[in-house]
């Protein structure tokens, strides 16, 4: 009984993934949605409070653009407070190719948003991983040479669309920082090739525990910042399963932008992957009495700050 | 109508899983139910038409429409077919002249076609990152099957067995390269007049040249979505 249940779930897992390509493809040959255009720039032109831009990608646990968990929108209004001539775009849902979240304007919304309300009721509950695992085929998308390009493609669309939203305006060269969480990542390594060629300014990045393959975008990124939790076993994961970001792939891009010096991995604290114990925790302390969210927040500022892009609000730790 | 249609489709599971779980007399079990033609007919264009589905992603990038797309599996699927059977006649000839076996040339198409249960599973190809490992596995599990169907069949040693089907692909392999060029040359005309034309590039290489020719001024921030 036990092994037709492995088997059925391996099936389950099997169908799952050979389908998880068929979005992006689907609205690539043009068989699901119209030609898109970008927003309209905001009138005026650039708005000169704003030095720099940061799109903040959720990771695999993301339902839609609007609605990423409590913790996580904390996090990103104290580093709104910190870094005051950043705007932060977080509406971007990363894991859909048209921005479309799960939760509507598709077939089986309504299984998705019946996923949702059991998550909010009960965290932990099992099902809930269905959403993680639905996001997680993406990635693997965004990750595969045969067709990662078409998703990333899509993503970068997406992410343009955001900034244009948030008041970026085509030519001002103003900075661009993707902040991609776990699998969010490895879609801002994807587009990041085509987000540095449309909008002709580099493009950096900061992965919280993020999992990425040895991306070709890494040879366009200006710089990325790793930082991952030593409890984070998600994270390490994702070394160990793509063979680009073993050390013996001397030529891999990940390799190679190690070796240029654009990549660093700074190890933050104790974190885990998912909460409680999650890099933006605001609950569990660190020794010397900060929360795990506050020790993220300062490395983030501290790398953002020292690279020259984001301006720190006066009297933030160094 | 509906009976034999039942009748039909329970005859094809039966000759899949059969197949599929690697039984070496699974000719004989499929030709003792009768139907064996269109049996394993079935298997073989089901077989190719999901071994392109996995393998799809050219037909998406070249923008192929929902209607050519179907029948380019369909395609496909009788262009798989009609290889498999030029393979079996390889085979057979092999068989016959080098080791002696006492088979007919049709039951070598029919084992032949059985030999190709697994690529029913060639859409997984699709699935991200892993996808290309799951296409081998199930070339090397197609062998496996044929090599053990045409042992006891052709009646012959394993290795010989093992000759007839690898040596059996690499004729077939040459054949296209050489006298087989005409065929090829039909099969890709048709594949064209179906599918329309496509430029075999890779999803990177569409996407540098649909980048340079959107953006009117890099850097400006202009982007036009998918072309």
């Amino acid at each position: 009984m036990i092994g037709l249940a492995l088997l059925a779930f391996a099936a389950f897992l099997l169908v799952s993934s050979a389908l998880a390509p068929l979005e992006a493809l689907g609205w690539w040959a043009g068989w699901r949605g119209g030609r898109r255009e970008l927003p309209a720039p905001a009138p005026g032109g650039p708005d000169p409070e704003v030095t720099h831009y940061l799109v903040y990608l959720s990771g695999i646990a993301a339902i839609s653009g609007d609605s990423i968990a409590d913790e996580e929108n904390r996090f990103l209004d104290r580093l709104q407070e910190t870094l005051p001539g950043t705007r932060i775009v977080r509406d971007v849902f990363p894991y859909s190719v048209s921005n479309t979240g799960l939760n509507s304007g598709r077939l089986f919304a309504w299984f998705w948003r019946r996923l949702e309300r059991l998550r909010l009721r009960r965290p932990r509950a099992v099902v809930g991983l269905l959403i993680h695992l639905r996001n997680m085929f993406q990635v693997g998308v965004s990750a595969d040479q045969r067709y990662g390009p078409i998703f990333n493609f899509g993503a970068a669309e997406e992410i343009l669309a955001g900034l244009r939203r948030a008041g970026h305006t085509p030519g001002s060269r103003v900075p661009i920082t993707l902040l991609g969480w776990s699998g969010g990542a490895q879609i801002s390594l994807g587009a990041t090739p085509f987000l540095a060629k449309a909008l002709g300014t580099p493009v950096q990045i900061v992965s919280v525990g993020g999992i990425m393959t040895a991306d070709p975008g890494l040879l366009r990124v200006r710089h990325l910042w790793h930082l991952y939790g030593t409890r984070d076993r998600v994270q390490r994961w994702g070394g160990l399963l793509f063979p680009g970001r073993w050390h013996m792939s001397v030529a891999s891009p990940w390799n190679r932008a190690r070796e240029e010096g654009r990549v660093d991995e700074i190890a933050v604290g104790p974190m885990e992957h998912r909460m409680p114990r999650s890099y933006f925790d605001d609950g569990n302390r660190l020794p010397d009495g900060r929360t795990y969210a506050d020790h993220t927040l300062e490395v983030i500022t501290r790398v953002l700050g020292d690279s020259g892009v984001a301006t720190r609000e006066a009297g933030t730790v160094d | 109508m509906l009976h034999t249609m039942i009748s039909f489709l329970a005859q094809l599971l039966d000759a899949i899983q059969l197949s599929l779980s690697m039984r070496p007399d699974v000719l004989q079990v499929v030709e003792a139910g009768g139907a064996t033609r269109r049996v394993t007919a079935a298997v073989a264009i089901l077989g190719g038409a999901s071994l392109l589905a996995g393998e799809s992603v050219v037909l998406f990038l070249n923008q192929v429409p929902r209607g050519r797309f179907l029948l380019s599996l369909l395609l496909n699927g009788v262009i798989f077919a009609l290889t498999l059977g030029f393979w079996a006649l390889v085979i057979w000839w092999i068989g016959v002249e080098g080791f002696g076996a006492d088979v007919t040339l049709e039951s070598t198409i029919h084992l032949v076609g059985l030999g190709a249960a697994p690529f029913l599973f060639g859409f997984l190809v699709l699935a991200p990152y892993f996808g290309p490992a799951i296409a081998r596995i199930l070339w090397v599990w197609s062998l496996l099957i044929m090599v053990q169907v045409v042992a006891f069949s052709f009646e012959v040693h394993f290795l010989a067995a093992t000759a007839c089907v690898g040596v059996g692909w690499v004729l077939v392999l040459l054949a296209a390269r050489t006298v087989g060029r005409p065929v090829v040359r039909l099969r890709n005309v048709l594949w064209n007049r179906v599918v329309g034309p496509t430029t075999h590039a890779s999803a990177s290489d569409i996407l540098a040249v649909a980048l340079d020719a959107t953006e009117d001024a890099p850097g400006r921030g202009s982007w036009r979505s998918r072309p």
